[in-house]
């Protein structure tokens, strides 16, 4: 057996530079900590209470020492309210959030591919009331086990072959974010805007998931759809951004850039602009 | 087990998003993936053989995600790649910009194996247990993956500032 031989000093010099940048961020891990103890919160209301809520002991600093403008502080309030006894207020200003949201989210969402999906997940947790639904526990580890695959002895060589995780928004508990009990004045105001987003989302949804198995005829008839029922929806310009994502899967390099003018016409400040020019100089059909 | 979460959550966050960008997912979006990974670590908790290293495992994790999150494509190198690379700008970088962008045009394998050895230094036993491969393979891998990190090194033009 042949040791390796060290690294030869430039290497080494530039890999412990490297290492150097990567500092310590507990704002970053305070965030994300945060963030996570909402969403265990859906899976488990015995781990959430522990994580959301600053415990005793040295777990509970980084809740504390968050900066106030530490990413995502603005999905905070509602993860640190307290999880029983969602009144109207909290409610309405819930639905407010999730509005803001899913702006911000559904970049992630359909950045992450596969993730996406579970970022999805996330605005409807955000949807959701703070109090654990019990019914939602039997859906959140489907929808992520896959993930577990990874746990397997020689876990690298399956994750190398790509396998899709199958993971997809519509695969999350869309529809059962309506079926938390809620207070019945808030109920009322709030859960036909909250279906029809509901609805709008899962459609996005179903488009989304169909471009990322190549199906992007399901994904135009989606998206096709959500224009005839929502035009004047919350998630337009995401619908608008997977036509001219589906069209180019299609091979249809022109109505695909009269999708993305039109776009860019519609949506001039649209975080999704410099993706759809890159897109389609990527795929343009040589000449 | 929520407060073996905890510990492990504060202990290993960092190791996780600096393993997740050197393994090509955007500062942008290290965050949420991160999030989804130990997510995903919470419900596997009770499989971690504790006889094993953490780091292996986690190391498990972020491959898988960072794979899933490679697959879709949308983010194809990094933002200063839109520009051609000229040796003004890559003085200009800083060493993390520069290893990772050498880590962005390699094969993804050779790329964990870079991250895990020589970044983030496990050992060759580690490795191959994690690999399920005999320790020479690991060395020999570790080989070719320098080579190729090298190689693509002189191609970004650096050679000559490292």
């Amino acid at each position: 057996m042949s040791d390796l031989e060290p690294l030869s000093p430039d290497l080494a010099k530039l890999f412990a530079e490297e290492r150097a940048t990567h500092a310590e961020n507990a704002a970053r891990r305070a965030a994300v900590l945060r963030r996570l103890g909402t969403a265990i919160a859906i899976g488990g209301a015995e781990i959430a209470s522990s994580i959301v809520s600053p415990a005793p002991g040295s777990l509970g600093a980084p809740h504390a020492s968050a900066p106030p403008g530490a990413p995502n502080g603005g999905t905070t309030p509602h993860v640190a309210s307290p999880a029983p006894a969602v009144g109207a207020n909290a409610v309405a200003t819930s639905a407010k959030v999730a509005i803001g949201v899913i702006q911000k989210k559904i970049l992630v969402a359909t950045v992450a591919g596969a993730l996406g999906g579970l970022a999805v997940g996330e605005t409807h947790r955000a949807l959701a009331p703070v109090a654990p639904a019990p019914a939602m526990s039997q859906h959140v580890p489907s929808a992520t086990q896959p993930a577990l695959s990874t746990t397997q002895p020689g876990a690298i060589t399956p994750v190398a072959n790509e396998s899709p995780s199958a993971i997809f928004a519509s695969d999350l508990p869309v529809a059962h974010t309506a079926d938390h009990p809620t207070s019945p004045s808030a109920a009322a105001s709030t859960s036909a805007a909250r279906s029809t987003l509901a609805d709008e989302q899962a459609l996005i949804d179903r488009a989304r998931s169909a471009l990322l198995r190549q199906r992007s005829d399901d994904a135009l008839a989606a998206a096709n759809e959500h224009a005839q029922r929502f035009p004047q929806g919350k998630l337009v310009e995401d619908r608008d951004m997977l036509i001219v994502q589906a069209l180019l899967a299609n091979g249809d390099h022109k109505g695909a850039e009269s999708r993305a003018a039109s776009f860019k016409r519609t949506y001039p400040k649209s975080i999704y602009i410099p993706a759809i020019e890159r897109m389609l100089s990527e795929r343009k059909p040589s000449p | 087990m929520e407060t073996t979460f905890r510990e492990l959550f504060e202990a290993h966050f960092d190791f996780v998003v600096r393993t997740l960008l050197r393994l090509g997912v955007r500062e942008a979006d290290v965050d949420d993936v991160a999030q989804e990974l130990f997510l995903a670590v919470h419900k596997a908790l009770d499989s971690w053989d504790r006889a094993r290293s953490i780091r292996p495992w986690l190391f498990g994790f972020a491959h898988k995600f960072a794979a899933n999150y490679r697959r879709l494509g949308w983010h194809r190198g990094r933002e200063l790649e839109d520009d051609p690379i000229s040796a003004r700008i890559v003085d200009k970088l800083h060493a993390r910009d520069v290893v990772l962008r050498v880590l962005d045009t390699m094969d993804f394998d050779q790329r964990a194996l870079i991250v895990m050895h020589d970044l983030e230094e496990f050992s060759a036993v580690e490795i191959a247990a994690q690999l399920n491969v005999p320790v020479n393979t690991v060395y020999s891998r570790v080989r070719v993956g320098r080579q190729a990190f090298r190689e693509a090194l002189a191609t970004l033009g650096e050679t000559a500032n490292v």
